[in-house]
């Protein structure tokens, strides 16, 4: 097998199915599912060999889990040392049951990544948080709505904020302006549409149960 | 006194008168007797000068002596030496005959005295004896007294002389009375002769005066014409001219003679005359005759001539006096004439010339054919009965200039220099050929030169042209299939035959098409590409036009529609067949907006056909840029989208409604071209950005080539310029370098420009930078040539040196700029990518979420508000496809790889919308279909991260890897389909089931074939492949073939095996993992043998997860179902894992 692209190796390994015979000299770990490997080397700070593995895994996984690995190689596409470091720990800190732990390693190693890299940190330190001090996952969203208006992850950040404000009629003006400027700076953005119809579903419900005249 | 003598002094006295005694008589006699001798030698002599003088007039004529005459010397020789003789005559007389002795005896003989009486005395006289004195006085007295005394005669000799006297003095006055008669009659005669004779000596050295000459001399004059006499008549100062007329007194003329030559006008020659010339020194001309003659009157001429029959021209005829002519060399001269005198002959000829053309001469007619042989005069030559000849005709002669034909002149017009051959291979050529009388044929002759001058055989295309004296061709000169290298040129030129029998050929001058080099094919490209997008930004500006118009019309219909239909009620009136018809005006409007959509589409379709000539005479020079191929098929590729034959047949089909009139029909056809139009320009727009960059990028690299070669090159020439290489040659090869260098100089700036256009500002600023270094450069030449034109080779050679450093520092950083911007493409490209994954992450997020709010089974009270937020994530999918199709205009191949995995999510978001819809009553659940959505969602982020990773690897740059990815691609697709052949094949399917999955394998199997024929026309995909593509292709093609037509069995599948082992062989060459017949051994190790277990349990139990069925599995796309079947494997072979009650696993939030 030596020389083919590891891809369509793999892709034999499904299809056949029935496993490769190993080549002489591989580790066992290369006969562990994908998904288990891109763990094991999470695990080993070895977050960039994981991607293989975890992408591998994917088609094989139920779609709620899938969406979920699938945003942890999107993250780890997206940034460098030591955000992948990070985000990989976090994210197998979530998968162990200890969200608070991801959250740790994220806020401690915050200042360590590159500028750039802290959107996607915050995003995902934000989702650890909603398990378990919502609070907390909404001043983090904040923080990444106010410090990286620019990044990928604002706009599910902003959309999630305005659901929380929201949910009061007090927050309710400042829901509307967080949904009004993701409207305006990126109206053509995937959620936009969903964003839209909260915008107007809440001024309409503003208006309705009173509140501020518009 | 004493003596004898003495004594005489007492002598008796001498009788009287006798005083000196005999002695004094007879000295008396004798001086008496020599007086006579030299009367008469003095009279003679005056005789003689007298008779000389009348000779000498006699002689010398009435001219005068002529110069170096002898006969004035001999004459007065004659004078000198009678003078002399004379002279010499009487002093031989005083000494002999008239001596004393002889004087005594004849005085003696004449007194009869005795003999010596006389002489006695004398001597006793004189005392010359004994005797006395007085005896001798005595007897001298009787001597004396007997002698008779001073009286006494000498005899004879004094009457001898006394005769001389007489005739001496006759002759005198005879001769001397001549004279005087002479010079009394002519005196001029007789001086000027007399003068000779005493300068006999200057007449004889004086030099003879040339004779005269006189012209014409004898001739025939028309009558009544003057004649000029021309008279040479050397140094004389004048001459006479003498002219007798018939009947008339001869008359003399002085005329005068300046410079040697004198004329004189004889007027009005009527009749025959005579005339001679003289001149003073006597010289004068024989005498010459003048006949006055009369005209030969020549009437009814008729002069044809036929022409060469090559030269097409028609017969002509000239009658009366006969123009000068240009006749075509061959022209024959056919001439007829009538004389007003009977002639014997009559002939044309041209002076000094041997050409005589005799005519034919009849009486008075004459006629003669001819074909003149040399241009002249042709004068008349007419003899009449008389024999003469007739000096003057009425008409002039005849003129011919004799016009050779000439050899046909052929040009080039374009090109008009020597060029680049153009990538088609093809140069057009416009050839134009003109001759005086007709061509027969135009030809273009080409012939192919090596480098080292090796000539092939000529190939000649050419054309008849039957005659054309002018000809002008376009034509074009096709090279294609010459196999021409680098380094080749074809040599050509035009040759033009003209219609003359001898078939004069003339060529034009032979042009060079050289073959392009890499640099050269590159900027080509670069130029076409260039061009191709400004005409596909025009192409967009117009069809944006067009789609505001059809819109318009689209309204004017609607409203027409509107108008018609709403007819008062209350009148009864309903809309009538004709009411619902197109009226012609707007009818017209949508002809011109459909024909102009059908004109953008032709204009695509044209470019798409240039590039692939583009891409073919890239080939075809052996020009191997895969970046640039994988350019030109992309652009290819989406030229061939927007002008496919589909959209063709809707194009006809809304002309055919507006043939009909149909108004319904042409409002859907508004419909259409509307969606049509907005495709296009939506099509335009997005390969407009891909054409700007395509043309940026070959700009790039193919200045970037051109430096590299400029740089090179001149480093050779400094190189050379240190070993002392010959500094004009080297001069003149630095001025062209320095050229090409503006040119890339300028290039570059134009290519700065481009970038800008496509927000490429570094990149623009690397290409600005690098003008500059170009301008520096082309500095450094310059004055690299200056320094060679001086002869210092080595102020050239640092100079040669610092240009070629600031070209390889051009080229590097005109490489690393491009390297920077693939780099940023690339980077560009992966973000959008994995925005894309991103978006599609949330997108699935967001459907999980909805999948959280509906119910397992059965309908959801919130199912409105639920289909609402379905439709939200639709329409964020679609602003999703918004964004792929902006990164597509980067990479229109991430279009082909994305599209079915965005497709798959829309059509799924779709079917969850509509099962969420309360009218819907059939089909799978919301719930189901939700699930379906967010795993199609989810496989449209796991296809954008693995190109994210491609794209972050290698991009699209490589069109060897991007063959290698499609290979590998099919060979996956082709292993699918066998796992699914081989999966179908146990299973007991109802018949039209089967026959179902068969047509999806088939349709599977015809997608890899495809793909496979994609392959082949890709760069890079052509030849370095193990196996042929095609015939991979046509293996495909015939399984399909078998699928579609119901036969699946072992030996189906085994063909479908063998088929994907070659397509991942054909992978494996391309990673140069090639198979070795080399035998490679290791050494033994242990070896892990895994022991065989008994077969589980639940294997012989059955499945505890039953797979889906076929009608499940059809719902499935073809990758879909083995991993569905393998999934299903799994569970069957593990234990699941543990879920929470009533769902899925619960995934990371």
């Amino acid at each position: 097998m030596t020389g083919l692209p590891m891809g369509v190796a793999f892709a034999l390994v499904v299809l056949s199915g029935s496993p490769v015979a190993p080549e002489r000299g591989a580790s066992p770990a290369d006969t562990l599912p994908a998904l288990e490997r891109g763990y094991e080397l999470l695990r080993g700070d070895q977050p960039a060999e994981a991607r293989g593995p975890l992408m591998e895994a994917v088609p094989t996984l139920p779609s709620a889990r899938g969406t979920t690995v699938l945003r942890l190689v999107s993250l780890l596409d997206r940034v460098e040392e030591p955000a992948d470091r990070l985000a990989a720990q976090a994210f197998l800190a979530i998968e162990d049951g200890e969200p608070e732990e991801a959250l740790r390693i994220l806020e401690e190693g915050l200042e360590e990544a590159r500028e750039e890299d802290r959107a996607p940190l915050l995003a995902l330190a934000a989702d650890a948080a909603d398990r378990f001090d919502r609070e907390r996952s909404v001043q983090l969203r904040t923080r990444l709505f106010e410090q990286h208006p620019d990044a990928l992850e604002t706009v599910e950040a902003a959309i999630a904020l305005a659901r929380y404000h929201s949910a009061t009629l007090e927050g309710a003006e400042e829901a509307l302006a967080i949904l009004e400027a993701v409207i305006v700076a990126r109206p053509n953005h995937p959620l936009a549409p969903e964003a839209r119809r909260h915008f107007e579903r809440l001024r309409e419900r503003v208006r309705r149960e009173g509140g501020f005249p518009r | 006194m004493t003596g004898p003598h003495a004594d005489r002094s007492t002598r008796d006295e001498e009788p009287a008168g006798l005083e000196g005694g005999v002695a004094g008589l007879v000295s008396t006699i004798r001086g008496r007797l020599l007086r006579h001798g030299a009367l008469a030698a003095i009279l003679w002599w005056g005789s003689l000068t007298c008779a000389v003088l009348t000779l000498a007039w006699v002689l010398a004529g009435s001219g005068g002596w002529e110069e170096g005459a002898v006969a004035p010397l001999l004459l007065l020789a004659a004078v000198v030496l009678g003078a002399a003789g004379a002279g010499v005559a009487f002093a031989g007389a005083k000494r002999s005959a008239l001596k004393e002795e002889r004087v005594v005896r004849h005085l003696e003989e004449a007194r009869g005295l005795p003999q010596g009486l006389l002489r006695g005395s004398l001597e006793l006289a004189r005392g010359s004896g004994q005797a006395s004195f007085s005896l001798a006085r005595e007897a001298e007295r009787s001597v004396l007294s007997r002698a008779g005394g001073r009286e006494l005669s000498a005899g004879r000799l004094e009457e001898r002389l006394r005769r001389a006297v007489r005739t001496g003095g006759g002759a005198l006055c005879v001769t001397f009375s001549l004279v005087v008669l002479l010079l009394l009659l002519s005196p001029d005669r007789a001086l000027r002769a007399w003068a000779g004779v005493g300068t006999s000596v200057s007449v004889l050295a004086a030099s003879p005066l040339p004779s005269l000459l006189v012209e014409p001399g004898t001739v025939e004059v028309p009558r009544g014409d003057d004649l000029e006499v021309r008279i040479a008549a050397g140094p004389r100062e004048h001459v006479f001219l003498h002219l007798r007329r018939a009947g008339e007194v001869p008359a003399t003329d002085t005329i005068e003679v300046a410079g040697g030559e004198g004329a004189v006008h004889i007027r009005d020659v009527r009749a025959p005359l005579e005339y001679w010339v003289s001149a003073p020194d006597g010289d004068e001309t024989p005498h010459y005759a003048v006949t006055p003659v009369d005209p030969v009157f020549l009437s009814g001429v008729r002069l044809e001539v036929i022409f060469p029959a090559h030269t097409g021209l028609g017969l002509e005829e000239y009658r009366g006096e006969i123009p000068p002519l240009s006749l075509p060399v061959g022209s024959e001269v056919r001439l007829e004439a009538r004389t007003s005198r009977e002639l014997t002959s009559a002939s044309l000829a041209v002076p000094d010339d041997e050409e005589v053309v005799e005519l034919n001469v009849d009486g008075r007619s004459l006629e003669g054919t001819w074909t003149p042989r040399r241009s002249g005069r042709y004068d008349w030559d007419l003899i009449d009965r008389q024999g003469e000849g007739v000096s003057s005709v009425t008409l002039p002669p005849l003129d011919f200039t004799l016009v050779a034909d000439s050899v046909p002149q052929v040009e080039i017009l374009f090109p008009e220099r020597d060029e680049v051959l153009p990538l088609s291979r093809r140069q057009p050529l416009t050839v134009e050929a003109r001759d005086d009388f007709g061509l027969e044929r135009l030809e273009v002759v080409a012939y192919r030169e090596n480098s080292e001058g090796e000539a092939s055989d000529p190939v000649v295309a050419g054309t008849d042209l039957e005659g054309s004296r002018r000809a002008t061709i376009r034509s074009v000169l096709d090279v294609t299939g010459w196999e021409l290298v680098q380094g080749d040129e074809v040599r050509y030129y035009a040759r033009a035959v003209d219609n003359h029998p001898s078939g004069q050929e003339a060529r034009s001058e032979e042009f060079v098409l050289r073959v392009p080099s890499g640099s050269e094919l590159g900027a080509e490209a670069s130029r076409q590409l260039g061009e191709a997008s400004e005409r596909v930004e025009s192409l967009a500006e117009r069809a944006r036009s067009a789609e505001d118009e059809t819109r318009n019309l689209a309204r004017q219909s609607q409203s027409v529609r509107e108008g018609s239909g709403s007819g008062d009620p209350g009148r009864g009136r309903t809309p009538s067949e004709g009411e619902d018809r197109l009226d012609y005006s707007t009818a017209q409007e949508l002809r011109q907006s459909l024909e102009g959509h059908e004109g953008i589409v032709d204009e695509l379709e044209s470019m798409r056909e240039e590039l692939d000539e583009l891409a073919r005479g890239l080939e075809e020079a052996g020009h191997s840029d895969p970046d640039l191929g994988t350019d030109l098929q992309e652009l290819r590729d989406l030229l061939e989208q927007m002008t496919s034959p589909e959209l063709r047949e809707r194009l006809q089909d809304i002309d055919q409604a507006l043939d009909d009139g149909d108004l319904s029909a042409v409002r859907e056809g508004l419909r259409e071209l509307m969606e049509q139009q907005s495709d296009l320009r939506e099509g335009l727009d997005e390969s407009l950005e891909r054409f700007r960059r395509a043309a940026a990028e070959q700009e790039m690299r193919a200045s970037g080539q051109e430096a590299e070669e400029l740089a090179q090159e001149e480093r050779r020439l400094a190189e050379a310029f240190e070993e002392g290489f010959d500094p004009q040659e080297g001069a003149q090869r630095q001025a062209e370098l320095e050229e090409r260098t503006e040119v890339l100089e300028e290039r570059l700036l134009s290519l700065s420009e481009r970038l800008e256009q496509i927000d490429e500002s570094s990149a623009a600023e690397a290409a600005r930078s690098s003008a500059m270094d170009a301008q520096e450069a082309r500095q450094a030449m310059a004055d690299a040539a200056a320094a060679a034109e001086i002869g210092d080779g080595e102020g050239a050679a640092a100079e040669a040196g610092e240009a070629a450093e600031r070209l390889e520092a051009l080229t590097e950083a005109l490489d690393e700029a491009q390297q920077q911007m693939a780099e940023e493409f690339r980077e560009a490209l992966r973000h959008a990518l994995e925005q894309t994954a991103h978006d599609a992450l949330g997108l699935a997020r967001r459907q999980a979420d909805l999948i959280e709010s509906m119910p397992q089974s059965g309908r959801s009270r919130r199912a409105g508000e639920l289909q609402e937020e379905e439709a939200m994530v639709l329409q964020g999918l679609r602003n999703l496809a918004a964004h792929l199709a902006h990164a597509a205009r980067m990479a229109p191949d991430i279009s082909r790889r994305l599209g079915p995995a965005l497709g798959g999510a829309m059509e799924a978001v779709e079917e969850t919308v509509s099962a969420l819809s309360a009218s819907r009553a059939a089909g799978p659940s919301p719930r189901r279909a939700a699930g379906d959505a967010h795993e199609a969602l989810n496989r449209l982020a796991h296809q954008a991260l693995l190109q994210a990773e491609q794209a972050g690897e290698d991009g699209p740059s490589s069109a060897m890897e991007s063959v290698l990815e499609q290979l590998e691609a099919l060979a996956q697709q082709q292993g699918e389909l066998q796992q699914e052949s081989e999966s179908l094949l146990p299973m007991e399917m109802g018949l039209e089931a089967m026959m179902e999955a068969l047509q999806e394998l088939a349709a599977g199997q015809s997608d890899v074939a495809g793909g496979l024929d994609d392959l082949a026309q890709q760069p890079g995909g052509e030849s370095d492949v193990l196996g042929d593509l095609d015939e991979m292709s046509e293996e495909a093609r015939d399984l399909a073939q078998e699928l579609e037509g119901g036969r699946l069995d072992a030996e189906t599948i085994e063909r479908q095996e063998r088929l994907f082992q070659r397509l991942l062989d054909a992978g494996r060459t391309l990673e140069r993992d090639e198979q070795s017949d080399d035998r490679e051994g290791t050494t033994a190790v242990e070896v892990d043998r895994p022991e065989v277990a008994p077969l589980p349990a639940e294997l012989l139990e059955g499945m505890r997860f039953r797979p889906p069925n076929a009608a499940e599995l059809e719902a499935l796309s073809p990758g879909e179902r083995p991993l569905v079947l393998e999934y299903f494997e799994r569970l069957n072979r593990q234990a699941p894992p543990r879920a929470p009650e009533g769902g899925e696993p619960e995934g990371w939030r």
